[in-house]
């Protein structure tokens, strides 16, 4: 029975040390540690650097002597912000205790150059919904369809946007007008867009961070649109936009862009190209950071800058007051000449 | 950007390996056959413990209990055992920073292995046995952030070389201890937000898919063909980079084990085995 007792230290060993021999040390959650983790984590995984011409060193210098051992929550929050906003970026945000942050720069300032109440006057029999109400969708004076996409959150419901497609089957042409869509996640979006595609085409590249140094970078991932669903519509196809389509939102603009029946009218995107990660800190706040950026076809990095549209159009404060959209007024006159 | 690729060395080294491990699983044995083949049946309830820390997904450690079950089939040969091993664990795991529903990260994970041992020597009541072992672990979790979730799944496909020692102290007595270190394998890991350069599956050597398992299983015979049994293993999965994950897992397990025929399977086989 010698052998028996080999068995047992062999045992506390294993119960008491494993995690000590695979683990290095926690990170506390005092204010220093927390801003210099913070810190690092962007430094680690934020992809725009370039584009956004932020030298993240200089914003450490800037901000780290702000924050001692005995900053309060209030302070160390307040300096937290401080240094994300020089990132520019509307997929960069903070969530605390003390109550959530986003940077909406991207959007602010921005004429809104959407009113839904106002489209409505150009819609004949008025607009109908889907169950979850993401999408609406009717027929506007002279014929065309309009199909409205409120965002591309949730899952699930992108076959949605076949009852929208049948019921509009016979109209000679059709106004897609994603203004305001904030963007969601992609699962949704190729589905929908694939329901205007008229064969497979590349519409843009996406670039992942994957080392430690801001240019390293993952080989590109080409992205396609193509056709999707069993009822399409191909015909000609004005796509609106405005300052508040983001993210998702401009996947779907890019991607429809790409095809020769579909014309961009309206205003510049938001211009937020990333795909945001959660990151989170010792003390219980966490923070989102886009890790990726994407080129479009045309090989337009459109981060910060948003997508242009093939006709800008603005709605001016007096044409807003008076209950105007140009912007779908200019869709109507394209395709009525 | 292309992503660095393994020296030749590095593939040279595997090749060997994976090799000499074939040679030996399938060189005869040197010891004679000392009775027939029997088979062995179990299933477990399992109590395991995981620590975890995905760099990819927190800089904090995650940690916490979850309950399993196993069950395991071996086919004990007078000069071998092979067997077929399921285990289905369910980890519940908080940080630090828990609280409600947030910061907190459930899952499922199923581990399929299939060991193959040869005995190599036998004295008295020791029995030293090696061989080899081809195990498939797919892990799938839900990490909450607030107010976001993400998905992560991550799969590894082992090639591990084990080594068995098997005691039997008395005649309803068995206690077994295993060692199980990689070869090579496969990982491969589902796209989620911050990762899209997968899914993709990628050849990996040791530096770079870490893992071993070491079990210490007693089972004590309390009928005829019944066994009950109680085991404790480590195990733990590790890859550098570029996921940094690793992932250390201890499991406590009890249940039964149904024994038929073949004296070298122990104690609590057959009448002729006692």
């Amino acid at each position: 029975m010698r052998g028996r007792g080999s068995f047992v230290p062999v045992l506390v060993l294993l119960l008491a040390g494993c995690d000590a021999l695979l683990y290095g040390p926690e990170p506390a959650a005092d204010p220093e540690t927390v801003i210099d983790l913070m810190w690092r984590e962007v430094d680690l995984h934020y992809a725009a650097f370039a584009e956004k011409g932020v030298d993240w060193d200089v914003v450490h210098a800037t901000y780290r002597p702000r924050v001692g051992p005995h900053t309060s929550a209030v302070e160390l929050r307040a300096t937290a912000i401080a240094m994300l906003s020089e990132l520019r970026d509307g997929h960069v945000s903070l969530t605390t205790p003390q109550g959530g942050w986003a940077w909406d720069g991207w959007r602010a300032g921005r004429p809104e150059n959407y009113d839904p109440a106002v489209v409505r006057k150009y819609v004949v029999g008025g607009l109908s919904g889907t169950p979850g109400g993401r999408i609406t969708y009717g027929r506007l004076n002279g014929g065309a369809g309009y199909i409205h996409i409120r965002d591309f959150t949730g899952a699930g419901w992108a076959g949605d946007i076949d009852r929208a497609v049948s019921a509009l089957a016979d109209v000679p042409a059709l106004v897609i007008d994603v203004r305001g869509n904030g963007g969601g996640t992609d699962n949704l979006m190729y589905p929908i867009a694939g329901r205007f595609a008229d064969r497979k085409r590349h519409f843009a590249t996406v670039y992942f961070r994957d080392g430690p140094a801001h240019d390293d970078f993952h080989e590109g991932i080409e992205r396609f649109i193509e056709p999707r669903g069993e009822r399409r519509f191909t015909g000609p196809t004005i796509l609106l936009t405005n300052r508040r389509v983001f993210s998702t939102g401009e996947a779907f603009v890019s991607a429809l862009g790409v095809l020769p029946h579909v014309t961009v009218v309206g205003d510049t995107t938001g211009g937020g190209a990333g795909n945001p990660i959660n990151r989170e800190l010792p003390n219980g706040w966490s923070f989102r950071v886009p890790r990726s950026k994407a080129v479009t076809a045309g090989g337009l990095n459109y981060e910060g800058v948003g997508l242009p549209p093939d006709v800008p159009v603005q709605i001016e404060e007096a044409d807003a007051a008076a209950g105007r959209d140009t912007i779908l007024e200019r869709a109507l006159a394209l395709l009525a000449g | 950007m292309d992503r660095p690729r393994l020296p030749r060395r590095a593939h040279a080294h595997a090749a060997l390996a994976t090799t000499a491990l074939t040679v030996l699983l399938a060189c005869p044995a040197h010891l004679a056959a000392q009775s027939a083949a029997g088979s062995r049946w179990a299933v477990d309830a399992v109590v395991a413990r995981t620590v975890q820390s995905d760099e990819l997904a927190s800089p904090l450690r995650y940690r916490g209990l979850g309950p399993g079950v196993a069950l395991g089939y071996e086919r004990v040969g007078p000069t071998s055992r092979s067997g077929l091993q399921l285990l289905y664990m369910r980890p519940s795991l908080t940080s630090d920073i828990s609280r409600g529903a947030t910061f907190v990260e459930a899952g499922h994970r199923l581990r399929i292995s299939v060991p193959h041992l040869r005995k190599v020597r036998e004295r008295q009541r020791l029995t030293l046995l090696l061989g080899g072992q081809l195990a498939g672990d797919a892990y799938y979790r839900r990490h909450d952030y607030a107010p976001f979730s993400e998905h992560y799944l991550d799969a590894f496909l082992l090639l591990q070389v084990m080594t068995a020692v098997e005691w039997r102290p008395g005649p309803d007595l068995r206690i077994e201890q295993r060692l199980a270190v990689p070869l090579a394998g496969v990982a491969w890991r589902g796209a989620y937000t911050g990762l899209k350069y997968g899914p993709s599956a990628r050849f990996e050597l040791p530096h770079r898919l870490q893992g071993l398992t070491h079990s210490v299983g007693v089972s004590r015979a309390v009928g005829s063909g019944v066994a009950l049994r109680a085991a404790h293993e480590v195990g733990m999965l590790r890859h550098p980079d570029p996921w940094r994950l690793a992932v250390l897992t201890q499991r406590l397990s009890v249940g039964l084990e149904w024994r038929r025929g073949g004296a070298a399977m122990g104690p609590g086989v057959t009448e002729a085995g006692r």
